[in-house]
């Protein structure tokens, strides 16, 4: 219909020319003198953004609308011809003629891109034929000074005017042409912020891989491409490739396709990488950087492995450190991940105590592990865990549970190099800390007894397992608002959400036809032959849903089951955050499954657990960049996976900050090393077991011990708190020692004291009289080289201390030492292991 | 060695310096302020006993009036039996008639004698905050809830932002130099978190008295290896450890770690000189003091107590004028689902006997009562009971509403002063209506008590009667200003 209107106008237009043009001479094609976008704002008026015919160099059209009207100009009055897009999202409509405009309706606009409309076969009103024209214009919705990009600037120019008249001098800033200037012109361009055109024309992007990097073999090596560059400001995608490395090297890019991947630099050598950028249109030229790593001279070589053996271990022996010499950092921790699980319940469970004490017999099994177990890097990252996820034998309940304790070390101990979801999930469902933190036995709310889901663990399980009160960034600074205050990461409703969602579990094999079971678990059943069956599985495995009736708390009326909470729960929102409300309905462990999602996507938890691990591990004031780093490791292990723990526990040791002897030598670098383990290093120090091998050893936590226990914590929150400052020199200069809030005047005293028997001949707490029980340090070696004070402190220093000793305390100790007659070997060992042990050097790994 | 004194000197003046150069602003105000009035003429103490895990003060003090039936009702199975509370009925001379728990018969005790106070409803707030406010979160303390950060709120008396000084270090440092010999004022003997961290006040550790080893010394002396021999050879290892200990060094945690031994060696040293006889030649102590008082046994409050009596009556010989004190019971008043659990207990309940009268929670309360009695005592017994003022805090107060065997984390709670300056016999603040919901006007949901009376305004009041003028009182509270009482007036 309109094609056949319009071709009825055209006749019209040429009899009429035809009519008036004498004489009838071939007439000249019409040429194009300009062009415009064009939208009617309401009742203002109908105004034009007039585009420059200048395609490297195109108008900008900041009003929004799928639909826009395109003139084009010519010299001469134009009756018909065709329009086409030749670039960009967008349809061109039938072109209308008026005088010498050609209007091109253009519909599907999309934003922020650019659109090219061209007009072929233009013919004009006097019979001029084959005119056309080309004109190429930019969309960005509320790009007010057409400078292709929103920024705060447009705003202001539309705050400017804000309920001024539409005028043509401002109609720019009615960027929904409605023919008002109005906030919502404000929000509109607001909510466009940094939107960007890309540049007219492509230039390619320039990759820059970085500086040539000089490192020790072993370090976790991360290359940054930040310094490419594309004068377009297009967004860039990076392709790393490891292009060189030395014969035998086993190093792999990881995430080669982000701006800053990583590798190991596992062997001396030269490793050479080249990076390609590209900005959506063009590669880049190959950029190329080299990483050297040099050996350490030989003294640093075991300097390094000592450290490591400070920082990944319960202490250093010569022949481990000489192990890692030989084998690498890399491949240590390599050999250390693969290393299986020893099971403290198989432990317990043969161990012929059990029944008379089942209680008394995990913190044998740990001691023995920490002492003994060569599979050292597991037990420091479980110890570590145990220090967040707490349960402590001091609650009666988790202490008179047999099995439960060795269970859940179990339980950590599994997933250290797991992933933290499943430690996450397993935690949540151990019976020990169902116990512990009252998420056993929990049930929906009872309305006679005005009774409410338990909070307890709802509320600990985001505090201090996971994400912690106030919003992280990825380098673990504290997110703030605009008023300088911490964002909290979730307020009272959210926990009583969690509460509800996690309501209704109990021990699994209940018989659960039985409502008293509820409250009267069987594993408590006064029947031996019950309780022994029962107990150890019930307290070593997941809890399960209690399903059906049960007993009120005051066990005076039956309840319908399920004991879980039936309607919606509100749990963590954040941006992207999966399961923020829970529907009604859901079953328990449906519920359960969608918390570990919700709270384990939460960003908090990268920076979170990577600070408290590299807290616990190596120092106590890491760089945001170092805890950065390894958050970015939680968060994607290079093959997608978030949360894999082996990854994060490797770039914490092989973080350039914890390798560096360099960083080693800074005032706030390092810790405090926890009193438990600088007890056990300085028996495993000289191989020092116990014949019996069995460490019946219990609560160490009195200030005249070790002030100390694992397992012991006096409350979920642990011995200490992460971010405790000690008056002096720390709280001077700012420093966090969280180790430092059990250290006192009175431990200081007690350790030493404490510590003394073990130095002098063997440590036995519990029963000198008995040679079995008694730990026996392997002196020989030291014995050997005692006639030489310089020579024993040198190698005690490396062995102990990681070579870190105060060259002035050690050259006093040297001559100390060396006062005492040289036959007396063993008086010699022991006053330079005394002075060693209760020093700074010793206390603080570095 | 010669040097070791000197070099020890010049590196505390510097880190002094350093220490106030680097202050934050709250503490750099307090450095210039000592007390221009001068030493004492008289000696007082604060203990403060901090009852860890949030204390539900709900079922330590109840209304007998026609309130009792709302409690119960709210409570349900947390509920205390009106006739046990009956039986220990304390009265305020205005508020009428409370029960105090049945475990608190000497606590009932000092209130009637007049030794004793309630201060109901006491809490962390940064201005006087109503239900509205508390509804449309107008200037809450951030973290509400959270037993860490109310626990550090509760020390720091500044909730709005983390500060490395308490209150009580604060006030130390005000009062130090009433002080003559070397002995900090504030004294703890349990971890004081950051109760008594000041700028430059240092809390010193002792440990806890031993009622069967009673002359083992409260605090031990650091003897290095052979420390005896040091005339026969000459390698004198106690002043090489002391060198090491003392000495500048780049790392700051050895420098702190370093300064935590020289404290212990020095002080402890000068403690226990003041404290014991001895060593005699086999190294055994006598206590110098004589405490007839009988401290119950199995009670670690009370064998804190006793730590801090020998403290006090050694205080002429300590050379101390005013002193804090921080202890505590730990964190066992989280009594979420464990509230009456009497697995643990010694006294269990007999047949048919109500089990919230039993368990966790009860056994704790007697704990405190005994303690609080015991220690109440030793200072009549050693003629300071005026001029030693015990107070209790806690994490929070706990929701009125349970979880069948326990309660949740609330906010404001009961606490107690105790001591012959203290006005007894009074219960301070109007206790509220044990409603749940809107017909209480400080219920924030479940029985969470919006505070009446702030922590600011509860240690303001300690703070003037340990004699510091309405001035230092606003610089160790900095969000006293924004309350209209500044004593709550329950000292004399």
């Amino acid at each position: 219909m309109n094609r056949i209107t319009r071709a009825i106008l055209a006749a019209v237009a040429l009899a009429m020319t035809v009519s008036f043009a004498l004489p009838a001479l071939a007439q000249s094609a019409p040429t194009m003198a300009g062009a415009a976008s064009r939208k009617v704002h309401g009742v203002a008026g109908t105004f034009d953004v007039t585009l420059a015919p200048d395609p490297v160099n195109p108008s900008v059209e900041p009003r929004i609308g799928p639909s826009h009207t395109i003139v084009f100009t010519f010299n001469k009055p134009v009756t018909a011809g065709s329009a086409a897009v030749g670039e960009g999202v967008a349809t061109a409509g039938a072109p209308t003629y008026v005088g010498s405009e050609m209007r091109v309706p253009l519909n599907g606009v999309t934003n922020a891109q650019y659109v090219t409309v061209n007009v072929t076969g233009v013919a004009a009103a006097d019979g001029g034929t084959g005119g056309n024209g080309s004109i190429r214009v930019g969309f960005l919705a509320g790009d007010v000074n057409q400078n292709r990009v929103i920024t705060l600037a447009d705003v202001g120019l539309i705050n400017a005017q804000l309920a001024q008249p539409v005028t043509a001098a401002n109609f720019l800033r009615d960027i929904n042409a409605n023919g008002s200037i109005t906030l919502g012109d404000k929000a509109g361009a607001n909510a466009m912020l940094a939107t960007r055109l890309p540049a007219p024309v492509n230039t390619p992007p320039v990759a820059n891989a970085g500086a040539a990097q000089n490192v020790a073999p072993g370090v976790m090596v991360y290359l940054d491409g930040n310094g490419s560059s594309d004068v377009d400001v297009d967004p860039l995608t990076f392709s790393w490739t490891l292009t060189g490395k030395p014969p035998g090297s086993a190093a792999a890019l990881v995430s080669p396709n982000t701006m800053t991947p990583s590798f190991i630099a596992d062997l001396v050598g030269t490793y050479t990488v080249s990076l390609v950028v590209n900005d959506g249109t063009a590669n880049s030229v190959p950029s190329m950087v080299t990483v050297t790593a040099t050996a350490l001279p030989a003294a640093d070589q075991r300097r390094d492995a000592a450290r490591l053996m400070r920082q990944a271990t319960f202490g250093a022996t010569r022949d481990a450190i000489d192990q890692v010499v030989a084998q690498g950092t890399s491949a240590w921790i390599t050999a250390q991940l693969a290393k299986p699980i020893v099971s403290h319940l198989t432990t317990v469970l043969a161990d012929p105590n059990l029944i008379p004490n089942p209680w008394a017999v995990t913190t044998p099994t740990m001691w023995k592990q920490f002492f003994e177990g060569d599979d050292q890097l597991r037990q420091r990252v479980g110890f570590a865990l145990s220090q967040i996820f707490v349960v402590s034998l001091n609650n009666n309940a988790v202490l008179d549970a047999p099995c439960g304790g060795a269970g859940y070390v179990d339980l950590l101990n599994r997933n250290a190099f797991g992933n933290f979801r499943t430690l996450l999930r397993d935690v949540t469902l151990s019976p020990v800390m169902g116990e512990y933190l009252s998420m056993k036995e929990s049930a929906k709310s009872d309305p006679v007894l005005q009774t409410q889901p338990d909070e307890n663990y709802a509320r600990e399980v985001m505090q201090l397992f996971s994400i912690g009160t106030v919003m992280l960034n990825i380098d673990g600074s504290v997110q703030l608002n605009g008023n300088g205050v911490p964002i909290s990461s979730y307020d009272e409703n959210t926990v009583q959400g969690m509460a509800k969602a996690l309501s209704g579990w109990t021990y699994a094999g209940q018989d659960q036809t039985n409502p008293w079971r509820w409250l009267y678990p069987d594993i408590w059943d006064a029947d031996d032959a019950i309780r022994t069956a029962k107990a150890c599985p019930a307290w070593t495995t997941p809890m399960e849903p209690w399903l059906t009736a049960y007993r009120s708390a005051d066990d005076t009326r039956t309840l319908t089951g399920p004991a879980h909470d039936a309607g919606t729960k509100q749990l963590l929102a954040y941006t992207g955050a999966p399961y923020s409300m829970l529907p009604a309905g859901q079953s328990a462990l449906t519920d359960l499954d969608n918390v570990i999602d919700n709270i384990f996507n939460h960003p908090n938890v990268g920076p979170f657990i990577a600070k408290q691990l590299i807290q616990r591990l190596v120092t106590s004031n890491p760089t945001p960049q170092y805890i950065k780093r390894v958050a970015l490791k939680f968060n994607n292990n290079g093959s997608g996976v978030r949360g894999d723990m082996a990854t994060v526990v490797r770039a914490i040791l092989q973080d350039s900050d914890a390798r560096s002897l360099t960083v080693a030598g800074q005032s706030s670098f390092g810790k405090l090393t926890e009193p438990v383990i600088r007890f056990v290093q300085m028996h495993r120090a000289f191989n020092a077991q116990r014949a019996s091998h069995y460490y019946d050893m219990w609560d160490f936590g009195a200030p005249s011990a070790l002030n100390q226990s694992p397992l012991h914590a006096p409350s979920v929150f642990n011995f200490y708190h992460p971010n405790f400052t000690p008056a002096g020199p720390m709280q001077s200069t700012g420093l966090v020692g969280a180790e430092f809030e059990i250290t006192n005047a009175s431990s200081v005293a007690g350790f030493s004291d404490f510590s003394k028997w073990g130095i002098i001949n063997g440590f036995d707490h519990y029963d000198t009289n008995n040679p079995g029980h008694m730990i026996l340090p392997d002196y020989s070696y030291y014995l050997g080289i005692a006639g030489t004070p310089q020579a024993l402190l040198d190698e005690l220093d490396v062995v102990l201390c990681a070579g870190g000793m105060n060259a002035t305390y050690k050259a006093q100790v040297v001559a100390s030492v060396g006062k005492v007659p040289a036959a007396q070997s063993l008086e010699r060992l022991n006053m330079a292991l005394w002075l060693i042990i209760n020093s700074p050097d010793y206390a603080v790994q570095k | 060695m010669r040097h070791f004194d000197i070099r020890k000197m010049k590196r505390r003046q510097f880190l002094k310096l350093m220490g106030s150069l680097a202050a934050t602003p709250l503490m750099s105000q307090f450095s210039e302020l000592a007390y221009g009035a001068g030493p004492f003429t008289d000696y007082r103490a604060l203990v403060c006993v901090f009852l860890f895990g949030g204390n539900d003060a709900h079922n330590m003090i109840v209304p007998l009036d026609s309130r009792y039936a709302t409690y119960a009702a709210n409570r349900g199975p947390l509920a205390l039996p009106q006739a046990n509370l009956l039986a220990n009925s304390v009265t305020d001379p205005v508020q009428g008639t409370f029960g105090l728990h049945p475990r608190m018969t000497q606590t009932k005790g000092l209130f009637n004698a007049g030794k004793l106070a309630v201060v109901s409803n006491v809490g962390i707030l940064l201005r006087p905050t109503t239900k509205v406010d508390y509804t449309n979160k107008y200037q809450l303390p951030p973290q509400l809830f959270s037993h860490s950060d109310m626990q550090d709120h509760w020390q720091t008396a500044f909730p709005q932002a983390p500060v490395n000084d308490g209150w009580g270090g604060r006030l130390a440092d005000m009062i130090q130099s009433a002080n003559t010999g070397q002995l900090s004022v504030s004294i703890s003997t349990a971890s004081s978190g950051v109760f008594l961290k000041g700028n430059s006040a240092v809390a010193h550790q002792i440990g806890t008295y031993n009622a069967a080893q009673p002359n083992v010394p409260i605090v031990q002396r650091i003897r290095a290896w052979r420390d005896w021999d040091a005339g026969v050879n000459g390698a004198q290892p106690q002043n090489v450890y002391q060198n090491g200990i003392t000495m500048a060094r780049t790392n700051t945690m050895e420098d702190q770690f370093g300064d935590v031994a020289t404290r212990s060696v020095t002080i402890n040293d000068f403690i226990l000189a003041s404290l014991y006889n001895g060593p005699d030649v086999n190294g055994n102590y006598t206590q110098k003091n004589t405490i007839n008082t009988v401290f119950p046994s199995g009670n670690p409050l009370a064998a804190q107590l006793r730590s801090v009596a020998m403290m006090i009556a050694a205080r002429q010989a300590l050379g101390v004028k005013r002193q804090i004190f921080f202890v505590s019971v730990g964190g066992s008043f989280d009594n979420h689902s464990d509230q009456f659990d009497a697995s643990g207990s010694a006294l269990q309940p007999p047949v048919g006997a109500p089990l919230i009268l039993y368990g966790k929670h009860a056994d704790l309360l007697g704990q405190v009562d005994a303690g609080l009695k015991a220690f109440y005592d030793a200072t009549v017994e050693l003629g300071v009971q005026n001029n030693v003022t015990t107070f209790t805090e806690s994490d929070f107060g706990r929701t009125l509403t349970s979880n069948g065997k326990g309660s949740d984390h609330g906010w404001g709670s009961h606490h107690l002063v105790m001591g012959g300056a203290t006005i007894g016999h009074k219960i301070y603040g109007t206790f509220h209506n044990m409603q749940v919901g809107a017909g209480n006007p400080v219920d924030a949901g479940q029985g969470r008590l919006i505070p009446t009376n702030s922590v600011d305004q509860y240690a303001a009041t300690l703070g003037k009667w340990m004699g510091a003028n309405a001035s230092d009182l606003n610089t160790v509270f900095p969000n006293l200003h924004n309350f209209p009482t500044t004593d709550l007036g329950f000292l004399v």
